[in-house]
């Protein structure tokens, strides 16, 4: 692969903005998605755990780790959409030979995740068949070693046509898996699946608080258990980020900044794991979600780095600014967000007692205005659409 | 370009038609199934019918376990399988319209979250509250449906796009309005289908069955009658006249097609027609399985159909299906490829057209010919076509070498003749490269029949 023939594999319609703004959303929306798989993968660990432990508490746990498991697991791939989106953007090259040297893989992802997700539902609904969710879990990591793959391989571009074709005879079968590195994937799926199920279960403590039929010594279990589990995410972190740090961040000359990056996250949670409470579980999910942002920002300048060897910028992307698309999604999303944040209000006002709660009658009013956002989303579509056609119509 | 991946023991193009059919199933059942439910619980309110909430959290369940993220997954299914059949052809798409199907991503936290918050809160929130709940999840639903109309549509009306390169001219193509709404209108009976298999789930004396299941006949039968006019008297007319050709061309739309498509629409009209005159034969399981089942082949003829017509371009009028770009795209500066193929050379400016130094032996300037026509035998015909013995379960899809055989012609001359022929027929672009490459390509669809066909070849 020559730089040459990197560039020309670029799509030649080119980006529809400026490729920064591409390369912005793709860290912001890889945090949301990365943020809901780990906590997937982290509460059905613990989940399986406490269905082995007799105690009580652990039993109350399991049921409520599974629970948060079904719900992160399909919002987790919800979130993903966008990140895939923005990668094929400007990383096209990278993205799209990744996915057809492993093209097996590439197609079973969604139906090992999708069967993983009804294993996850049956455990579940079941609430006891541990052995389900076991398989749950293997598939499910199975669907996590994939995306890494995909992730990695498109870093080595001067390996591609010799995985491609091993002695000059190209392999079409697509069965095998490149680029991956254990540590980095122990240290980003495992050290984060405990810290996300650390700060989610500390949420839930912070939440359920002022329930009185939650009883407080279960909360103060939750809150010890988010703990334990902040601490093992930064030790797990720490130990494989370091490994990560000298097998793939040695390859590509990155040594020094994934072990800082690896050093400072894992010593910041092990510092705060002690401290972290209930109370201020806002605060510890922020510090997270700057965490997060943080090691988005590392994958990114690796992958900055590595296609840069081979004189290949993202910024250098060429672009053209397609206003219509820009005002679909700006349209869009002033409709979507308010009517999301709406749910999640109406979700915070159910759950404050037993019997369940009514939200305030001011956000009620809020999802009336949501109900209107969306008529005129629609008025708008069509509004638009008919623009376009009367536009074109003498042409 | 990239490296092509064949499928493994299905053919790729039949593993992206499976998931993209599962998609649409789930997807169509999620859109509607949201405004039905809504009609049901606004009718549980007003006529004061709290009975009917017991259909409704059975119906939701079954959304949150499968439809909503199952259809989601499924969508993204989609793009992973395409992704790899197909890359520059989703290249396309995602370089046109990536804002539109991240605008799309709105509505789909919007269903996924919305369907969990509508569950988890029955009877915990006011039902004016929770009916609120389900008309956002109808038309954020409804949302998804109308941005991918446009996506969808494109690829084979890409209209006024071809001059312009503007999103918004690709987005509202020729095909966009009638497949809008009768894609609407078809949901409705397909959600008919998916009321009745939930009602049948509910207590043999239950009232809400005797409410449920007429008025899914009803509303049922009306989107199943509204849509299939939409299809035959607006959308077909409004294909390219290309696009009508193939439709009457058998081995592009075989007959089997047709009778799929016309299994699903009478099996849903006869199961809804039931639902309304006789309720308590319909709501039974095995009917409702057995028509969405039938749904399901008619769905699986109607897709594979659209696609077919499309053929065999990916983008029609932009890219071939063998992802090289047929025509100068002046609005994006965008050149034809096939000329400086022709002229220049597939192996010579292709990466992954195969590896430098393959098998070092033969006349072809350090290449083996039979190999190298492999590479751009794959490179060319694997979208459509079995080209290897890594896809032919069952023989494969438009297996080559049984075409090649089926016609006698079993040697490389033979072969090579047909390869200039193909450029005639309407559902075919000229072979790309050079005549020496052209060589080599039936060099190697010579030893493929041979591989397939070992005796027949002997015996010529």
């Amino acid at each position: 692969m020559t730089p040459e023939a990197l560039l020309a594999m670029r799509d030649p319609l080119g980006a529809p903005v400026h490729p920064l703004i591409a390369q912005i959303l793709l860290v912001v929306t890889y945090v949301l998605h990365i943020f809901f798989v780990t906590t997937a993968i982290g509460s059905l660990l613990v989940g399986l755990y406490g269905l082995g432990r007799r105690e009580e508490n652990w039993q109350r746990l399991a049921k409520v780790a599974i629970r948060l498991s079904v719900q992160a697991t399909g919002l987790g791939i919800t979130m993903g959409i966008a990140p895939l989106l923005f990668v094929q953007v400007i990383y096209d090259p990278a993205w799209y030979t990744a996915t057809t040297l492993m093209g097996l893989w590439t197609t079973l992802f969604i139906p090992v995740v999708a069967l993983g997700y009804l294993f996850l539902y049956i455990l579940y609904l079941r609430g006891n068949l541990a052995g389900v969710g076991y398989v749950a879990l293997a598939l499910l990591l199975l669907a996590g070693f994939t995306m890494h793959s995909l992730a990695n391989a498109g870093l080595y571009p001067s390996r591609w046509v010799e995985w491609y074709a091993p002695g000059g005879v190209p392999d079409t079968t697509g069965v095998r898996f490149y680029g991956y590195d254990l540590p980095r994937f122990a240290a980003l799926l495992f050290g984060q699946a405990a810290l996300s199920l650390g700060v989610m279960l500390l949420l839930f403590a912070w939440y359920f608080r002022r329930r009185e039929d939650v009883p407080q010594d279960f909360l103060a279990f939750t809150q010890g258990q988010a703990q334990g589990a902040l601490r093992l995410g930064a030790l797990l972190l720490g130990a494989f980020g370091l490994a990560w740090a000298f097998t793939q961040g040695r390859e590509l000359g990155l040594s020094l900044p994934v072990a800082l990056v690896a050093l400072v996250v894992a010593g910041l949670f092990y510092l705060h794991a002690p401290r972290a409470k209930a109370e201020g579980a806002l605060g510890t999910l922020g510090l997270y979600l700057g965490a997060l942002l943080l090691v988005g920002i590392l994958r990114e300048g690796m992958r900055v780095a590595a296609l840069g060897r081979m004189g290949y910028s993202p910024l250098a992307y060429p672009f053209v600014w397609d206003w219509g698309s820009l005002l679909f999604f700006v349209a869009t999303g002033l409709a979507a967000v308010p009517v999301t944040v709406y749910l999640a209000q109406v979700l915070y006002a159910s759950g404050r007692s037993k019997e369940g709660g009514d939200p305030s009658s001011g956000v009620e009013r809020f999802g009336d205005l949501g109900v209107r956002l969306l008529v005129g989303w629609f008025i708008f579509y069509l509004g638009l659409g008919l623009f376009v056609v009367v536009r074109n119509l003498g042409a | 370009m990239y490296p092509v991946w064949e499928g493994l023991i299905f053919h790729s193009a039949f593993i992206v038609a499976l998931v993209a059919v599962a998609h649409v199933l789930f997807s169509h059942v999620t859109v509607a199934a949201t405004w039905f439910n809504w009609w049901v619980e606004r009718k549980a309110l007003a006529e004061g019918k709290p009975y009917l909430y017991d259909y409704l959290k059975a119906s939701a369940l079954r959304l949150l376990m499968f439809a909503y993220t199952l259809g989601a997954m499924f969508g993204v299914g989609i793009w992973f399988s395409v992704t790899a059949s197909n890359p520059r052809g989703i290249s396309t798409l995602i370089h046109d319209f990536v804002f539109y199907w991240a605008a799309e991503w709105f509505w789909f936290i919007i269903d996924v979250f919305g369907i969990a918050v509508y569950y988890y809160t029955f009877g915990r929130v006011n039902p004016k509250t929770h009916a609120r709940i389900g008309l956002i999840l109808a038309l954020a639903a409804t949302g998804t449906l109308a941005i991918i109309v446009g996506i969808l549509g494109f690829k084979l009306t890409p209209g006024h796009w071809l001059q312009t390169g503007l999103s918004l001219d690709g987005f509202y193509n020729p095909t966009f309005w009638p497949m809008l709404f009768a894609r609407f209108a078809l949901m409705f009976a397909l959600t008919a289908l998916y009321a009745l298999l939930v009602a049948a789930g509910l207590p043999k004396d239950h009232p809400a069955r005797a409410e449920v299941v007429p008025l899914a006949g009803r509303v049922g039968l009306v989107g199943l009658t509204v849509g299939v006019a939409l299809v035959l008297l607006w959308y077909v007319p409004s294909l390219p006249e290309h696009a009508r050709v193939l439709l009457g061309v058998p081995q592009v739309v075989q007959k089997v097609f047709y009778v799929k498509m016309a299994l699903g629409v009478v099996a849903t009209a006869l199961v809804l027609a039931l639902a309304l005159l006789k309720p308590n034969l319909a709501a039974r399981a095995g009917a409702a399985y057995l028509a969405l089942f039938l749904a399901f082949l008619g769905l699986f003829g109607a897709e594979r159909t659209r696609e077919a017509i499309r053929k065999p371009d990916v983008v029609l009028g932009y890219m071939a299906s063998n992802q090289i770009i047929r025509v100068d795209f002046a609005p994006r500066g965008v050149k034809a490829e096939e000329g400086r193929l022709n002229q220049e050379g597939i192996l010579k400016h292709l990466p992954f057209a195969v590896a430098p130094g393959a098998k070092a032996a033969g006349p072809a300037g350090g290449l083996d010919p039979v190999e190298a026509g492999r590479a751009l035998v794959t490179l060319q015909c694997s979208s459509c076509h079995t080209v290897s013995k890594n896809t032919a379960l069952l023989g494969g899809m438009r297996n080559l070498a049984a075409m090649f055989h089926r016609r006698g012609m079993t040697k490389a001359p033979q072969i090579r003749a047909y390869l200039e022929a193909i450029g005639g027929f309407p559902y075919m672009h000229p072979v790309v490269g050079t005549p020496e490459e052209r060589d080599y390509m039936a060099q190697y669809l010579e030893r493929l029949v041979k591989e397939f066909f070992p005796q027949a070849s002997a015996g010529r």
